[in-house]
């Protein structure tokens, strides 16, 4: 975390000098101070990540294929001569147990065109979707499958 | 050469997409349907004119901007759909009439 933010700096200034680095190196360990002391981050998140590195990127490439597909029916939708939709609102259960992978969740539901998370109460999502077809098998999707391999990963 | 072309094709997709949005926004009718279709704008348009002006500006601290600013968009606008899908959900009565109700599992 602490490099990421060091890198985030030096793109955001464009160049890299001693100053700049330098600055950033003691702004960057003043905000990681920050993150630990008031908003809950332990480093124990950068073990879960560095265990789960290679899902992570796996997860990544799921979700641009997804995209890709649903933004391809969706724009198929919109070229139709008559346009014949059945929306529907999904509710199901998902057993995530933690909020920021359950976040994850959410918004990846909600970046896949044709769905979006209306609600997430603990573990009960409530999913729009503008076609059937769109919703079929959302409470069994890849996503999470995966989220919940590294969930396992994590804990085990 | 080709990377301009390349560039240009992808700015030519994303582009594409948007009006497709446009379109779309207006040939439905309801606000969630209309959502729907504008959040393909946002992800699948602003990706893909990102990823045509990264080609463009090849390896440097442009394009890593460029790219911190798909991850920030990918990151803002599922949030706000999800606020007005909510608020949209909450206060209108008939929504069952738009759209079927179906649950799995027990809630």
């Amino acid at each position: 975390m602490y490099i990421l933010l060091l890198v985030f700096w030096i793109i955001l200034n464009g160049k890299i000098t001693l100053e700049i680095l330098l600055i950033g190196a003691v702004f960057a360990a003043a905000i990681f101070w920050f993150m630990c002391k008031f908003l809950e981050y332990s480093p124990k998140y950068e073990i879960c990540v560095a265990k789960n590195i290679l899902w992570i990127l796996t997860y990544f490439v799921v979700l641009l294929i997804e995209i890709f597909k649903s933004a391809i029916t969706v724009y198929k939708l919109v070229y139709s001569r008559k346009i014949e939709i059945q929306p529907q609102m999904v509710f199901f259960n998902v057993d995530i147990k933690s909020e920021f992978l359950r976040f994850v969740l959410a918004n990846s539901i909600t970046l896949t065109p044709g769905t979006i998370t209306v609600d997430v109460d603990e573990n009960h999502f409530c999913v729009h979707a503008l076609d059937y077809t769109l919703a079929e098998g959302i409470e069994s999707s890849v996503f999470i499958k995966i989220l919940k391999i590294m969930e396992a990963n994590c804990n085990g | 050469m080709i990377r301009l072309i390349l560039s240009a094709l992808f700015i030519f997709a994303g582009v594409n997409v948007i009006v497709t949005a446009l379109i779309g926004n207006y040939r439905f009718s309801y606000v969630l349907n209309r959502m729907q279709v504008g959040a393909t704008a946002d992800t699948m348009g602003a990706i893909l004119v990102l990823i045509g002006l990264v080609i463009r500006a090849g390896w440097s601290m442009i394009s890593l901007k460029l790219f911190i600013m798909i991850i920030f968009f990918w990151v803002a606008s599922p949030v706000s759909a999800h606020f007005l899908a909510r608020t949209e959900a909450i206060a209108n009565e008939n929504i069952l009439d738009e759209c079927e109700v179906v649950s799995h599992g027990d809630i």
